[in-house]
């Protein structure tokens, strides 16, 4: 009986650890980790919303209506970094 | 360049020639929950640098207006308009959603905020990559020119290259 406590709190205590291993990001780390891959979309010169890079190929996800009206948003630019189209 | 886009989920996918940038990581299942803290990143128009708000999921639901009809998450966050199209963090660093236009409010604090599901993005950009993948034409590996021929059995030097390593040739 007192085994199988024992193995009962050693299972505990190992999901109590694979959580805290997983733990929650705060909205600044997120931030600080993520900002860069944020980039601005321009839709002839006019600011029209953002979107992020989801891949190192240069792929971008936005909003359908961020992009209306523009087959090819005239320009995409990255904090600092601007993204020829 | 505009690769897919859906007004029904307003969601798009672009191509752009981005060298050094690193992707986000995607949520890969819903994982939103009433309650949830979420982060929205975004890059207003009249500043260097990126901004963020946070908040609180409130509901998640299928919405069905104009011509919307997505699987919205809705949240009780400060995002202003500059935030359309900007990625929408669960609390592990993970993109769950897309801000849309609802999201389209005055910078207070008890704004209603919405993002579509992040699924939609992931099916364009799994669609876009297996075509990428179609369009390449199949290639081998790149033969080595080291003045050996390679047989399937080992290896023999070519015609006119001397013997160099392994036990003399008698």
């Amino acid at each position: 009986m007192k085994r199988a406590t024992f193995g009962f709190l050693g299972i505990l205590i190992c999901f109590g650890l694979g959580a805290t291993a997983d733990a929650n990001d705060s909205p600044e780390r997120i931030f600080k980790k993520h900002k860069d891959a944020i980039v601005r979309i321009y839709v002839n010169g006019t600011f029209r919303g953002c979107g992020f890079v989801v891949s190192q190929d240069g792929l971008v996800v936005t909003a359908k209506h961020v992009i209306t009206g523009a087959e090819f948003p005239s320009n995409i630019k990255a904090a600092g970094i601007e993204v020829q189209q | 360049m505009v690769v897919d886009s859906s007004a029904i989920t307003d969601t798009a996918l672009l191509r752009t020639i981005a060298i050094g940038l690193s992707p986000v990581p995607l949520a890969k299942t819903p994982v939103s929950r009433v309650g949830a803290q979420v982060t929205v990143v975004s890059a207003p128009p009249n500043s260097d640098s990126a901004s963020m708000a946070s908040g609180l999921i409130t509901d998640a639901k299928t919405v069905s207006q104009n011509r919307l009809n997505a699987r919205v998450l809705v949240a009780q966050i400060a995002a202003g308009a500059d935030s359309s199209g900007a990625p929408l963090f669960d609390d592990y660093g993970r993109v769950i959603g897309v801000v849309d236009e609802l999201a389209e409010a005055s910078a207070d604090s008890n704004a209603q905020g919405s993002a579509v599901d992040i699924l939609y993005a992931q099916q364009m950009i799994e669609k876009e990559v297996a075509s990428e993948i179609s369009r390449k034409p199949a290639e081998g590996p790149a033969p080595i020119d080291d003045g050996f021929s390679r047989t399937n059995t080992g290896v023999t030097p070519s015609p006119g290259q001397p013997h160099q390593g392994g036990p003399p040739v008698k």
